[in-house]
């Protein structure tokens, strides 16, 4: 697909359902949003580097939403994405507030946020936790694992790419990497409940 | 289910490649071993951590191009010490754009629908303390079944004007506009010769909104000067001139 001066809302979710050109879907939330998820940052006491890391988490919760298929198109992906930028703004000054005992005011109030986001949001920092983990794995399984699952490679195309010696090979070390990171979630203490809740319902 | 083809074949179970059977023998499982259950639910965290890694390394990227192509951006529009002569004329050139787009904006955006959504419906006073027995009809149209009203109203051959009113009402309420001017129109002419005036002020708002669903606009225009050439009028504060100005557009788009 070539680069749509302004791709709409469906165009966009589709791109990233079926995880196609999703790069292009990702620069059209940046061109059509950022600018104003920056202001909203910036016009509650942050900084540009405030504003990109919460617009960085945001966008990745967004494109979770839309994975998981809690992104339906009811709502517009602006007011999506700003009620999501504007509850982790929230978050992150309550975080500084009670690190810093920073007495700044701000005009942010809390909405009522649909169940949705705010599981969204709830699943991402769980996530994130999990994502942690994995970037403790070694270069080669961090590699095997996201060529497989993210960019959902064949086996015969990971094997040439990785050059090793047989698909087996790569299999059994596949596996060993994946149990690597199972046997790290599972024993980790900060997966949550509500998480495995959600797991639970999801199932 | 502990051995070394555990892993494989929760995948498979995750990803539904499994027979019909085996799927349902893994589900009963799941019932009852925790553990099992344990490692599903942490092998679907693992595939969802690892692909939701590979959309934020995506993400960074991408805003880290956003952010480096907008700071060129930014350097490439900044005004020069040459620019400033063109200075004044260019903001002269963006108010004549702007208030040719807001007037087009406007012209495009009038629409009947954008003036109803303003209107509000008619509420049946309450009488608090007040022994006086309720009409059905009254009743029926506080519980918003405006079909009932019109219903009722039917099977009454000598309807009084509250009755009648509340008619007109539940015809506009049903985007009924001819019905409801119909009504409101024998309210005014019963006014004209009765001593007692009822509802004078609100048929004058409503049979505004009626002629605006009809797509009357000269005599919904006739209507606003109405309320508006008495500033005592219960319904002044409801239309404005900028109503009047939107009803000219409606009758140019006509």
């Amino acid at each position: 697909m070539k680069l749509n001066k302004h791709a709409s809302d469906r165009e966009i979710s589709e791109m990233i359902r079926m995880k196609k050109d999703q790069n292009i879907a990702i620069a059209q939330l940046y061109e059509q949003h950022y600018g104003l998820l920056e202001k909203l940052v910036l016009q509650n006491n942050g900084t540009e580097d405030d504003a990109a890391d919460v617009i960085q988490d945001s966008m990745l919760v967004l494109v979770q939403m839309i994975k998981s298929e809690k992104f339906r198109g009811e709502a517009s992906i602006k007011s999506i994405l700003y009620s999501i930028a504007k509850n982790k703004w929230i978050s992150e000054i309550r975080k500084q507030k009670s690190t810093q005992n920073r007495h700044e005011s701000y005009h942010l109030e809390e909405d009522e946020y649909s169940p949705d986001v705010s599981e969204a949001i709830a699943n991402q920092e769980n996530l994130k936790y999990v994502m942690a983990l994995f970037e403790k794995l070694g270069d080669t399984c961090r590699r095997i694992l996201q060529l497989f699952y993210y960019e959902e490679l064949a086996m015969k195309e990971i094997c040439e790419q990785l050059e090793f010696s047989s698909e087996q090979v790569l299999r059994n070390k596949k596996y060993k990497c994946l149990k690597s990171l199972t046997d790290s979630v599972k024993a980790s203490p900060g997966i949550s409940k509500t998480l495995q809740k959600i797991l639970r319902n999801e199932k | 289910m502990k051995n070394k083809l555990e892993l494989p074949l929760l995948e498979d179970y995750l990803d539904g490649k499994l027979s019909l059977d085996q799927r349902l023998e893994i589900e009963k499982l799941l019932t009852t071993d925790s553990e099992l259950e344990a490692e599903v639910q942490a092998l679907m965290l693992a595939r969802e951590a690892i692909e939701m890694h590979g959309w934020k390394t995506d993400i960074a990227k991408t805003q880290e191009a956003y952010l480096d192509t907008r700071k060129i951006r930014s350097i490439d529009s900044s005004p020069t010490q040459n620019s400033k002569p063109n200075w004044y004329l260019r903001i002269a050139a963006s108010a004549s754009i702007i208030l040719v787009g807001l007037a087009t904006f406007i012209f495009i955006k009038t629409s009947p629908e954008s003036l109803d959504q303003h209107f509000l419906s008619y509420q049946v006073p309450v009488m608090r303390g007040s022994a006086e027995i309720e009409s059905r009809i009254k009743k029926a149209y506080q519980s918003e079944d405006y079909q009932e009203v019109i219903e009722m109203a039917a099977l009454d051959s000598e309807l009084d004007l509250d009755s009648r009113f509340l008619l007109g009402m539940a015809y506009l309420e049903l985007g009924k506009g001819k019905e409801a001017v119909d009504e409101l129109q024998i309210i005014e002419k019963i006014n004209e010769s009765s001593s007692i005036k009822l509802y004078v002020e609100e048929t004058d708002y409503y049979l505004f909104r009626a002629y605006l669903m009809n797509g009357d606009y000269n005599l919904a225009q006739n209507q606003i000067e109405k309320i508006r050439s008495n500033t005592r009028h219960k319904y002044y504060q409801n239309v404005n001139r900028w109503d009047a100005m939107k009803i000219k557009i409606l009758e140019l788009k006509n």
